[in-house]
């Protein structure tokens, strides 16, 4: 067949390969495709531009959203796979958090256009924007909440001296942890819902069980007060006044590790996974560690520093680890929110992406994708806002309805923005105590 | 026993439980009833079709999948089990040939395995990683990578 081929005139040769072409079966296809690209006697070949699109689609949808993004800046080919909406789409599901989809995967070469991938997302966020939540619960307090937790299934918070967590399922919010405790500082549950931790003013971090209430661990720190503490699994971190953090394995009851900075006082800090710790310093610089072989051992620092932030705005974190491999951290302060990807496979540190929002916001909280604030009107604060943002973008700014309510009876009480209600948020639900009104208020968005 | 012709006119002698691990191979033989005669795959050489017995001989013993609906994709891929990961030990070559011979024969297990072993191949690397590893060559105009730049400005690395 070949020979007859190459004795064919040029004309006729074209006309005979077009027919071959158009009888070929998808796979027949993709092996023709593959043999040609191997042609330049290469061992390696583009396997993605042999498969079949609904492979390409498979595989797509497996990565996370920083790894496909990478895809869409390999060829043109790769790119148009890779903002095919239906693996946006697929991607951005199971990473649960839409709007923190880098802006890479949206592009309007791909053959579905921005407004395909912002539709998708925005039918997302409309459950947020929508005012009407999928559970919105308020429970009396009967007594001030000095901290609270968030965690995807429980709520947790410390009122006088009692410690409480609820379970939040679908559509209800049940009591299930009730224990007496001096008034906490820092409360943490564990992400996978079986643990919580506190620490007092006593200078004492305690691990319990939250389906029985039964005290698991408990340590106390000498001399220094405890700022802080976060839990993971079988490991307790606990921030001390003088900058230092102390690592338990409290399921083996023993210490594992601490740090000390040198360079300057860390005053936050949060456990985002079993084996990695991010903290960061009242200059905003975010140190990152990591658990290697038992010891903590000092990976990078992200500079988040500006020199115009005063101490004022101390930072805050939040970490959001959806993907093996990836953490997502924010850290925000009153006015800014800096953002990081960090990519623990190559332990490369993604610049950071400054946001200094407007000077007449306050953050009240923020996650990697949403911001929680109060806008000002003529020096007064106005109304609560969640900005949703996409990379660089901002997608939608929504009213936050219950807390401005409450923002708006604490104004007109003329009360100062400091007695504003403590909030904690996560993708899909906020938690707010508001002292003044003695209630604690649960509300979910989307499921 | 079944047996089982690859396009190069190979013929592969195999159990049932083996060959009915191929959905294509299972309706076939639930249409048709059992046969002597050979049952051709014109899509799969000898090659890969040794290596796909090798991957069913091994998970004949599994549960069945249950027939999922188109966008029910695997979820993760950091659960393959180490008889898998050693079975996917091979070149890019091989590896693209299990792809369209387990999406052809229809063996879910085998073609997530085929997907999650490309996508971990994938996953972390930079673009200039990828292009190295797949032999890629960037064609992208100055305009769209100004413009692929900007978008991606809050995530390039230092």
């Amino acid at each position: 067949m070949a020979e007859s081929f190459c004795r064919l005139p040029p004309s006729e040769r074209v006309a005979a390969l077009k027919s071959i072409i158009a009888s070929l079966s998808p796979v027949e296809a993709c092996i023709a495709r593959r043999e040609l690209l191997l042609s330049d006697g290469t061992a390696e070949f583009d396997l993605i531009a042999c498969l079949p699109s609904e492979l390409v689609h498979r595989v797509f949808g497996l990565l996370d959203p920083h790894s496909l993004s990478e895809c869409s800046k390999v060829s043109r080919i790769w790119r148009r796979s890779a903002c095919a909406s239906n693996v946006v789409h697929e991607v951005v599901r199971a990473a649960g958090f839409s709007s923190s989809l880098p802006a890479a995967v949206c592009d309007d070469r791909g053959g579905n256009s921005d407004y395909c991938m912002l539709r998708r997302l925005n039918e997302r966020e409309e459950r947020w924007a929508s005012c009407s939540p999928v559970l919105s619960k308020a429970i009396p307090t009967i007594g001030t909440v000095t901290a609270l937790a968030l965690s995807n299934d429980w709520a947790a918070a410390s009122i006088g001296r009692r410690l409480r967590a609820w379970k939040i399922s679908r559509a209800e919010l049940r009591l299930a942890f009730d224990v007496w405790t001096h008034a906490a500082k820092s409360i943490a549950i564990c992400p996978s819902g079986g643990h919580l931790a506190y620490s007092s003013y006593l200078r004492t971090a305690t691990v319990y069980a939250l389906a029985d209430s039964s005290e698991l661990f408990s340590v106390t720190s000498p001399v220094e007060g405890i700022i802080s503490i976060d839990l993971h699994l079988d490991l307790l971190a606990v921030l001390k006044q003088n900058g230092s953090i102390d690592i338990y394995n409290w399921k083996q009851r023993r210490q594992i590790s601490s740090i000390h900075s040198d360079s300057s006082k860390l005053c936050v800090m949060k456990l985002c996974s079993q084996d990695w710790l991010i903290a960061a310093s009242k200059n905003w610089n975010t140190q990152v560690f990591r658990v290697e072989n038992g010891s903590l051992a000092y990976t990078a620092v992200l500079a988040g520093m500006d020199p115009d932030l005063s101490e004022k705005h101390v930072p805050r974190l939040k970490a959001i680890e959806r993907y093996p491999g990836f953490i997502y951290i924010s850290v925000y302060g009153e006015v800014k929110q800096v953002r990081f990807a960090v990519n623990t496979a190559r332990r490369c540190i993604q610049k950071p992406k400054l946001r200094m929002l407007l000077p007449n916001y306050t953050i009240l909280d923020a996650t990697f994708a949403r911001v929680l604030f109060v806008r000002y009107h003529n020096g007064d604060p106005h109304s609560c806002h969640i900005l949703h943002t996409a990379g660089d973008r901002v997608l939608n700014e929504i009213i936050f309805p219950r807390l401005n309510t409450l923002l708006k009876s604490s104004i007109h009480r003329k009360q100062a923005p400091s007695s504003l209600p403590m909030t904690t948020l996560d993708d899909n639900t906020a938690l707010i105590a508001d002292n003044s009104e003695n209630v604690l208020i649960v509300q979910r968005f989307s499921h | 026993m079944v047996t089982l012709q690859s396009s190069d006119k190979r013929d592969f002698q195999v159990s049932m439980e083996v060959a009915k691990q191929s959905v294509l191979i299972k309706n076939l033989i639930d249409d048709l009833g059992e046969t002597e005669d050979a049952i051709p795959l014109p899509n799969v050489t000898s090659k890969v079709l040794e290596k796909v017995i090798e991957y069913c001989e091994h998970h004949k013993h599994d549960p069945p999948v249950i027939k999922d609906e188109y966008d029910d994709l695997p979820k993760r891929s950091d659960d393959i089990s180490p008889w898998d990961e050693q079975y996917m030990k091979i070149d890019q070559e091989m590896l693209f040939e299990i792809l369209l011979a387990s999406n052809y024969m229809d063996i879910k297990p085998l073609l997530d395995l085929g997907c999650k072993t490309v996508a971990n191949m994938i996953r972390g690397k930079s673009a200039e990683e990828i292009r190295k590893m797949f032999n890629i060559v960037d064609d992208f105009t100055p305009e769209e990578k100004e413009q692929i730049k900007k978008e991606n400005e809050w995530a390039e690395a230092n």
